[in-house]
């Protein structure tokens, strides 16, 4: 109940947030050190993990010289690519659904199913109607972020406390003065949530596209470094790849946190 | 019967535990086999950590507490705790949260049914037996969560602001309802509220606690005759009470206001 | 709402027509797509379901079936108790659950296909990858979701139990479970669907059987009417549990939309 709960044994004067932090960073230091020293201490073959340093040697030399840079441009332009249009498509489409309600009734139950498809069997069939190539992987990742982007703006706008409305409404504003200070400010903590997870989703799409069937790209070099035992080249788009995933992800969740904060207090 | 003895509690505060509050101090307070006795007292002088010590869910930092002189050492069968809200499990019907603490202490199925529609008709809902809990009002929720309670067959009763979540007109008839109950029941009761007219309405004698730390400004008996009823609350007798009451619980809100006020600022 | 009064609104007649007719206008479009196109791109709904049926006769489809389900069963029925297990440690002690939580949510933005290789380096090319694969993908949102429903429990239920002196696995049976369970079929449907995307994934990537990668093989050898068919039957299945799921969530009354819930 209210009692104190310590978490730990040992009491080191330090405050509960600081214990939290700092048990946090042993974990991760713990997993940052097993990758490093496994490898070098024999726990694990080296052709099957190669120390940290070694990875980050390798990924430091790939874009020195510049040979990651096409599948990075690939990468990227996918990527950002699906995730731009998603935006565009998703915020309208969630307009659209929020304003007509019979339409996002018909469609409620398609939506909660969508994700539930095993989405990328349908690349195959993209890459056999349109050919290789970057689009469709851009298709597969836009069709893979844009959902989750409709279904938070239809239900962000839909959530808007009546209060805000009535006061709104009180005030004499036209729709378009409603829309611009009221629904938009009032949903845009729960819009970009759904802009955060489409990009995520963006990037899921992206690579895995990639790394089944493409010509280039990061999802493609680990694929193929893999097929072609080349290891340390593997592990160095890989942890390019992690890194990406975890700092986006980290600045999408700040942004994501001050927003809500403004919001509920 | 119930014995409470130098009650004090102390909390670590804040983010290090370093600074402590002091919530309860030198709590002393008898209750007799059959009484009604309330506690009242500004918001955030520790009513309800008074509540869970004396029901033996928090341990005080000093003081004892005994029914009959036997200690209350932690979560006792001789105690039935009545929360403030939210205690009914939207989950069971209503005669299913009723035969609840009975079914887990091992009663038998047929007689833990018996014994819990006879208490539903005590508490005025025969009817709903088999409703949901979500689809019932806020008081006839408190109706379930008391029959789950005396339905234990408990030595005392303990309530923690049971009607403070209703309005005015539903706590009143919920307490009235609560003293045929009472008398039906031959129960002991402890009941806390920060409500005046309330505590006026039901209790023996009514304790008056100060802004913290919390400690029993003044114990006052209610010689109001019983049964009480609508006419009773018009009476001169029953307003000079409450008056009373307030004229020392006005100075300990004050304070208790101010204090809240710092906390909040402290914690910015 | 409160915008309802600015919203077309027709009845419930139309709804139930306009979802009956969602179906049939894909099935439309297939069937121009495919008419437009070579019959080498994209095979038409007739010659699919010719395909699915003889996949079934001569059995292809049965043995990819069989295998694809295997790794798929054992896979879920690992994240399930994994999942829970783990949401439920951390969803009683909130110390635990403030050290792990960002990182859970934050292995979870990380694209798992990225780090497939790593699972045929240690479990090889056969079905252990795949089952270890569609678990990770799996036991993320059943661990998240059992913590964040864990979190949705009324401290007043707890108390209650306290003081009506339950013992830890009669509070756990007959408080704790009901009141995570609404939030945890969520878990459980969103957890299978990630399995088994792990699972098809896998097999379209390194296998040497299962209908991902018979999938893959129809592409390279450009049949596209089986390959359709395969399509046809993954989305058979995921939609066939899915509304079993959500029948169940209906039936419990589970709040909260997917994405508040992934949020």
């Amino acid at each position: 109940m209210s009692e104190v709960d310590r978490g730990f044994g040992v009491d080191l004067g330090l405050s509960r947030t600081n214990k939290v932090r700092l048990v946090q960073a042993l974990v991760v230091l713990g997993v940052v050190g097993f990758v490093e020293f496994a490898p070098r201490l024999g726990l694990v073959s080296p052709t099957t993990l190669i120390p940290l340093s070694e990875m980050v040697d390798e990924l430091a030399g790939l874009l020195g010289s510049g040979d990651l840079t096409p599948h990075l441009i690939q990468t990227f332009v996918a990527v950002f690519g699906a995730f731009a249009l998603a935006l565009v498509v998703g915020i309208g489409a969630g307009v659209v659904l929020w304003k007509v309600e019979s339409l996002k009734q018909v469609l409620d139950p398609y939506l909660l199913i969508y994700y539930a498809v095993p989405f990328f069997a349908f690349y195959p069939l993209l890459v056999s109607l349109i050919g290789l190539g970057i689009a469709p992987i851009l298709l597969i990742a836009f069709g893979f972020s844009v959902v989750i982007i409709v279904t938070n703006t239809a239900s962000g706008l839909g959530e808007i406390p009546e209060s805000y409305v009535l006061a709104g409404r009180d005030m004499n504003l036209s729709t378009w003065q409603m829309l611009r200070h009221v629904y938009f400010p009032a949903s845009v903590p729960y819009v970009f949530t759904g802009l955060k997870l489409g990009f995520v989703y963006a990037l899921i799409g992206t690579i895995a596209s990639e790394f089944i069937l493409a010509d280039s790209g990061l999802g493609w070099l680990i694929a193929y470094n893999y097929n072609n035992f080349d290891v340390r080249g593997m592990y160095a788009a890989m942890l390019f790849v992690v890194v990406l995933a975890l700092v986006m992800n980290g600045v999408l969740s700040y942004v994501e946190n001050r927003l809500y904060r403004r919001v509920r207090t | 019967m119930l014995d409470i003895t130098d009650i004090s509690k102390t909390y670590g505060l804040g983010d290090d535990r370093v600074s402590t509050i002091v919530a309860l101090d030198d709590i002393d307070l008898t209750v007799d086999r059959g009484e009604f006795v309330s506690i009242i007292g500004p918001t955030g002088c520790g009513k309800s950590t008074l509540f869970e010590v004396i029901g033996g869910l928090v341990d005080p930092t000093a003081g004892e507490v005994t029914i009959e002189g036997s200690p209350v050492t932690g979560p006792d069968e001789r105690i039935g705790m009545v929360f403030q809200d939210h205690s009914t499990f939207p989950w069971l019907s209503v005669v299913e949260n009723v035969e609840f603490g009975l079914r887990r202490s091992g009663v038998e199925k047929g007689e833990a049914r018996d014994r819990a529609m006879e208490m539903i008709e005590l508490v005025g809902l025969s009817g709903f037996e088999h409703a949901d809990p979500t689809e019932l009002s806020g008081g006839m929720n408190q109706r379930v969560a008391i029959a789950r309670t005396l339905v234990m067959e408990p030595d005392i009763v303990l309530m923690d602001e049971p009607f403070g979540a209703l309005d005015e007109q539903t706590r009143l008839i919920l307490g009235e309802e609560l003293l045929r109950i009472w008398r039906e029941t031959n129960a002991t009761i402890l009941f806390v509220t920060h409500n005046i007219n309330e505590a006026v309405q039901l209790s023996d004698r009514i304790a008056v606690m100060s802004a913290r730390p919390g400690t029993f400004k003044t114990i006052v008996d209610n010689d109001i005759p019983r049964p009480r009823d609508d006419d009773t609350m018009s009476t001169d007798a029953f307003n000079d009470l409450v008056q009373r009451l307030w004229t020392v619980l006005k100075d300990e809100s004050k304070k208790g206001l101010s204090q809240k006020a710092q906390q909040a600022g402290a914690e910015q | 709402m409160s915008t309802r009064s600015t919203r077309f609104r027709f009845d419930g007649d139309v709804v139930l027509l306009g979802r009956v007719a969602v179906p049939l206008v894909v099935l439309a479009l297939w069937q121009v797509l495919a008419m437009s196109v070579s019959g080498f791109a994209l095979a038409t709904p007739a010659a699919t379901f010719e395909a699915l049926v003889g996949g079934f006769r001569s059995g292809w489809m049965i043995d990819g079936l069989q295998r694809t389900m295997t790794e798929l069963v054992v896979a879920y029925a690992l994240a399930i108790v994994v999942g829970i297990w783990v949401g439920v440690v951390l969803g009683l002690n909130d110390f635990w659950h403030d050290v792990f939580e960002p990182i859970v949510l934050g292995t979870y933005a990380i694209p798992k296909v990225t780090l497939f290789p790593i699972f045929l380096f240690v479990f090889q090319f056969g079905m252990d990858s795949k089952i270890a694969f569609g678990w990770f993908h799996g036991v993320f949102p059943v661990a998240i979701l059992t913590m964040s429903a864990m979190a949705t429990i009324e401290d007043t239920h707890l108390d209650v139990a306290r003081s009506l002196r339950l013992s830890r696995w009669q509070t756990f049976r007959h408080v704790v479970v009901p009141s995570i369970l609404p939030g945890l079929v969520i878990g459980l449907r969103l957890g299978f669907n990630l399995t088994f995307l792990g699972i098809v994934l896998g097999e379209m990537f390194a296998s040497r059987a299962g209908l991902g990668y018979t999938l893959v093989e129809y592409i390279a050898g450009v049949q596209t009417a089986p390959m359709l068919a395969i399509i046809v039957v993954l989305v058979l299945i995921a939609t066939v549990v899915n509304v079993g799921f959500f029948a169940l969530e209906n039936h419990l009354g589970s709040r909260g939309s997917d994405t508040a819930q992934m949020a």
